[in-house]
């Protein structure tokens, strides 16, 4: 509230505060909005949240213009999803759902984050993601999944100088929870098609489900600092060289602390 | 007895033999060091004068690598010497023909510092090259051989140095023939495998005040390459009888 009786804080609308994935460089953002703009925070190292996996919206979305525009779905967890229209030739596929911050990347407030992406590297990552998910789901009860990061794998596309190197995200359950109260979906705004929509377009993707473990309880419990990892740490074997971007750069950010399991998610 | 940081390097040490960690840290008795180990601290130089000049002709900053080779080695009785330095001029010029396409680093043997709780001492280290423009920090190692994964010591190394600033922590390997960069991979991991080793290597340093009291408990395995120098290993039978 400010001295005129009113916030000036960032109208918000039915905006949540988002997060981002920037599939060139393989890293997390916290975009973080103030009176002064838009902060990007890189919480890469410090990735974790809960997935609300059991509300995933697919569809088209349009990043191009002034304001992204969404034309989603809620996809079928059981079978096939059948894509809405495609509004425009400037719509890809992409997905969304939201998900809840863990405090040690989650900033001052609002762990409650919008994760929205059509980059075919990260979709890639949220599918091997979504697969693990439904694979273990029925173990685990109503709860949803705790996902970490464990690195972006690059993944080259193209050849000669329209070559570029993409990061898959190595998304990974790390625990489970029950739902946070305030992780709540709630179907939110979806622009409806332009005039110029094309032809009902067929998901690219099939998200077959996995048959369950012969074992129904034998999933991962909530993880703490002293559970041992289920194997040692890869070093890193995937060669790399000098960055496309050069003369480019990322901001300097400051380093969140490392997460703390221990904690709970509020 | 006066431990007062940990090093990646100290903790690797720690790690790999506990009794020449006792013998180097504990005793003081610093073993000298090997020539190949000065070749990395002389390539590194030639490497990161001709990264901060991209102007700089390679032959130049061979000179000065041999150079610094040469003054770290003066007082050296490795009979490997000369072989490894006839290595330095093309280690300097792989390194070179990697690293210059980053561009100027902007940091060079930065001062690392981290104090995790439950530490009684911090884990430093310098790293050797970043680029903060590109978010981007390599540290630069001269090999035999290019291996094909970072080794787990140098994935410990770099997690340390990228956490201080978030940067994407890489390895640079060069060999006479060959290099080759790779991106560390579960850098959260690797710095808590540093703090565990860290906290294990102080509750051992918490056993006793007396320098001594670590002989009786640790014994030394002579056929590492550790003891294999003459003098390190008459050094090692005079304090263990092994």
């Amino acid at each position: 509230m400010s001295v005129f009786g009113f916030s000036t804080e960032p109208a918000s609308g039915d905006f949540l505060p988002i997060i981002k994935y920037d599939a060139r460089a393989g890293r997390v953002f916290r975009i973080d909005r103030s009176q002064t703009g838009q902060t990007p925070v890189d919480i890469t190292d410090a990735f974790c949240a809960i997935f609300d996996l059991e509300n995933v919206e697919t569809g088209w979305m349009n990043f191009s213009g002034s304001v992204p525009d969404f034309k989603l779905v809620p996809l079928n967890p059981n079978g096939e999803t059948t894509l809405p229209v495609r509004p425009s030739e400037n719509h890809k596929n992409g997905i969304r759902l939201l998900l809840k911050l863990h405090p040690a990347c989650a900033g001052a407030d609002k762990p409650i984050r919008e994760f929205s992406t059509s980059a075919k590297a990260a979709l890639s990552g949220l599918q091997k993601l979504y697969l693990d998910y439904q694979q273990a789901r029925a173990a685990q009860g109503n709860k949803l999944p705790i996902v970490g990061m464990r690195g972006a794998v690059p993944v080259k596309t193209g050849t000669g100088e329209r070559q570029s190197t993409n990061y898959v995200p190595q998304f990974v359950i790390i625990g489970w929870a029950d739902r946070p109260s305030d992780l709540v979906y709630i179907a939110r705004g979806s622009s409806g098609p332009s005039q110029n929509a094309l032809p009902l377009t067929q998901p690219q993707q099939q998200y077959a489900p996995r048959p369950n473990p012969p074992n129904g309880n034998a999933g991962p419990s909530w993880p703490t600092p002293q559970q041992p990892a289920a194997a040692p740490p890869m070093t890193g074997s995937t060669q790399v060289g000098a960055p496309a971007f050069a003369g480019g750069g990322w901001p300097s950010v400051p380093q969140p602390a490392a997460p703390s399991l221990s904690d709970d998610f509020g | 007895m006066k431990i007062e940081r940990h090093s990646p390097s100290s903790l690797n040490l720690f790690a790999t033999s506990p009794a020449m960690y006792v013998m180097e840290r504990i005793l003081g008795q610093k073993q000298a060091v090997a020539a190949v180990a000065h070749r990395g601290t002389a390539v590194e130089h030639g490497v990161g004068i001709g990264l901060a000049d991209p102007d700089l002709d390679p032959k130049t900053c061979v000179e000065r690598a041999l150079g610094k080779f040469d003054t770290l080695t003066a007082l050296s009785g490795d009979h490997r010497r000369e072989d490894i330095r006839k290595g330095i001029p093309a280690m300097v010029e792989l390194g070179l023909d990697e690293l210059r396409p980053y561009g100027v680093p902007t940091r060079y043997q930065d001062y690392i510092e981290w104090r995790p709780d439950g530490l009684q001492y911090p884990i430093v280290g310098y790293l050797d090259f970043a680029w903060d423009q590109h978010g981007i920090l390599t540290d630069l190692k001269t090999t035999e051989a290019c291996p094909s994964k970072i080794r787990t010591g140098h994935a410990r190394q770099v997690a340390l140095y990228a956490s201080s600033d978030n940067l994407s922590a890489r390895v640079t390997y060069v060999t006479t023939k060959k290099r080759c960069t790779y991106a560390a991979e579960n850098l959260r991991e690797h710095r808590e495998a540093l703090v565990r080793i860290a906290l294990a290597c102080e509750r051992f340093l918490g056993l006793s005040d007396d320098p001594a009291f670590f002989v009786g408990i640790t014994a030394p395995d002579v056929d590492h390459y550790f003891f294999t120098p003459p003098p390190v290993r008459q050094a090692a039978f005079e304090l263990w009888q092994i």
